[in-house]
C-alpha cells in the first residue's frame, strides 16, 4: 500500500502552490519546476541518506533544496516574467519533500515515489485549469504562444475561485476525489 | 497612533494570515485536538520565526543588498532556519523550564514565510508589524483549527473526506468570511 500511503504527503506538499496556481500558465510553470525539483531531490536524497541521518540529514536536504530554487530561480526570471514569490511557494514546498521521503518512503523504491509526484502534478494543473476556466471563463497561455480563447461570457463565471478562499474550497474536492481512488489494489487480508 | 498599531496587527493578522495562504498546516495536521500543546507548540515556532525575520532582516539590508547578492537570500534563511533550530535544541537541553522538546521546531515552513516579508520594500517598522500581525494569526488560526478538528471527530463524514481535503474546505470558508473584513482594514 506504498502508494496510497505517498498520498496525503504529496497533496499537503503542493498545498502552498495552490495559493498561486490561480490561472493554467502559472501551474503549469510550478508544476514542471516542483516536478524537476522533487526527482534532483529524490536522487540526491538516496546520496545523503547512505552518509548522514538524524538532524544532519535533514539540514543537507534543506540547504539543497534552497541551494536547488536560487539556482533555478535565477535562470527562469532571465526567460521569464515569473512572480516573485514562486519561489518561496517552491521552497516550502520543497522543505515539505524530504519529511515525505523520510516518513512514508523507508524503502527506495523510484516507481511509487515518482508516481505519485505526477499526481501531484496533474492535480495541480487541474486546479490550475479550473480556476483559471471557471473563474474567468477563458484560457490563457501567453508564455506558449496561445492567445486569450473565451469560452463563455465572463458575467457567468464563478471569480471566487479567484481568490485563494475558492481554491482551497476546489482544492478540498479535488483532493477528495483523489483520496476516493485506490491507486493500488487492496490485499487478500483486506477481503471480508 | 495606538489605535493605527493595533489596526495594523489586526489588519496583518486578519488578511495577511499564513495559514489563510496554505502554509504552517504542519502544525493542524498532527493529531492534537487539545488546545494547551497547539497554542504552546505555535508560540515557541512564531519566536523564533520573528529572531529569524529580524537576523534575516538585517542581513539582508547590510550584507546582501550592498553587494548586490539578493537572490541568495533564500540560502541564507536556510541557514538561519538551521542555526536557530541548533540554538533551540541546545538552550531547551539546559534550561530547566518544562519546554516542549521537539527537534524540528526551527524547521518550519511558517519561519521561512516570515523571513521573506523582510525581502518587501517595506521599512523595518512596518514589516515587524506586518510579521507580528502575521503570526498572531496564525497563532489564532492553529488553535480555531485545532477546536474544529475536534468537533469533527464525531460527525459523520463521508470517508474520501476525512483529513486534509475537509480541512481545506474548511479553510476556504474561513478565508471567504475573514476577506469580507478586508474593507475595514
Amino acid at each position: 500500500m506504498l502508494r496510497n500511503n505517498l498520498k496525503p504527503y504529496v497533496l499537503f506538499s503542493i498545498l502552498p502552490l495552490i495559493y498561486l496556481a490561480n490561472t493554467l500558465e502559472t501551474a503549469l510553470f510550478m508544476g514542471i519546476v516542483y516536478v524537476l525539483l522533487a526527482v534532483i531531490i529524490y536522487f540526491s536524497g538516496l546520496l545523503i541518506d547512505r552518509f548522514s541521518e538524524g538532524r544532519i540529514k535533514l539540514y543537507i536536504y534543506i540547504i539543497l533544496a534552497a541551494s536547488i530554487i536560487t539556482i533555478t530561480m535565477t535562470i527562469f526570471n532571465t526567460y521569464f516574467t515569473l512572480n516573485q514569490f514562486m519561489g518561496i511557494y517552491l521552497a516550502l514546498t520543497l522543505f515539505v519533500l524530504p519529511q515525505l521521503k523520510s516518513d512514508a518512503l523507508s524503502k527506495e523504491k523510484v516507481l511509487p515515489y515518482m508516481l505519485m509526484i505526477g499526481v501531484g502534478l496533474i492535480t495541480l494543473l487541474i486546479i490550475g485549469f479550473l480556476r483559471e476556466f471557471l473563474g474567468t471563463g477563458s484560457i490563457t497561455l501567453m508564455a506558449f504562444g496561445l492567445d486569450t480563447v473565451q469560452v463563455f461570457s465572463r458575467e457567468y463565471a464563478i471569480s471566487i475561485l479567484k481568490d485563494s478562499s475558492g481554491g482551497f474550497i476546489l482544492a478540498g474536492f479535488i483532493f477528495a476525489a483523489i483520496y476516493a481512488i485506490p491507486f493500488e489494489r487492496a490485499g487478500d487480508k483486506d477481503v471480508v | 497612533m495606538l489605535f493605527s498599531l493595533f489596526s495594523s496587527l489586526l489588519g496583518a493578522a486578519i488578511l495577511s494570515n499564513i495559514i489563510l495562504q496554505g502554509i504552517g498546516l504542519e502544525t493542524i495536521q498532527s493529531k492534537e485536538i487539545r488546545i494547551k500543546p497547539v497554542f504552546e507548540k505555535t508560540l515557541i515556532i512564531s519566536v523564533l520565526a520573528l529572531l529569524v525575520f529580524m537576523l534575516d532582516y538585517l542581513l539582508l539590508q547590510f550584507v546582501l543588498s550592498p553587494l548586490g547578492l539578493r537572490y541568495l537570500n533564500i540560502l541564507v534563511l536556510a541557514l538561519l532556519m538551521i542555526g536557530v533550530n541548533e540554538l533551540y535544541v541546545h538552550v531547551v537541553n539546559k534550561l530547566k523550564f518544562n519546554l516542549p522538546i521537539e527537534e524540528f521546531f526551527g524547521i518550519h515552513s511558517v519561519v521561512i514565510v516570515v523571513g521573506f516579508i523582510g525581502l518587501s520594500t517595506l521599512s523595518f517598522d512596518q514589516a515587524f508589524i506586518q510579521v507580528v500581525g502575521a503570526l498572531i494569526g496564525f497563532i489564532g488560526l492553529s488553535i480555531l483549527l485545532t477546536m474544529i478538528q475536534s468537533r469533527m471527530r464525531v460527525n459523520p463524514l463521508i470517508k474520501s473526506f476525512k483529513g486534509l481535503p475537509i480541512l481545506l474546505i474548511i479553510l476556504g470558508l474561513i478565508a471567504l468570511a475573514l476577506s469580507g473584513l478586508s474593507g475595514l482594514f
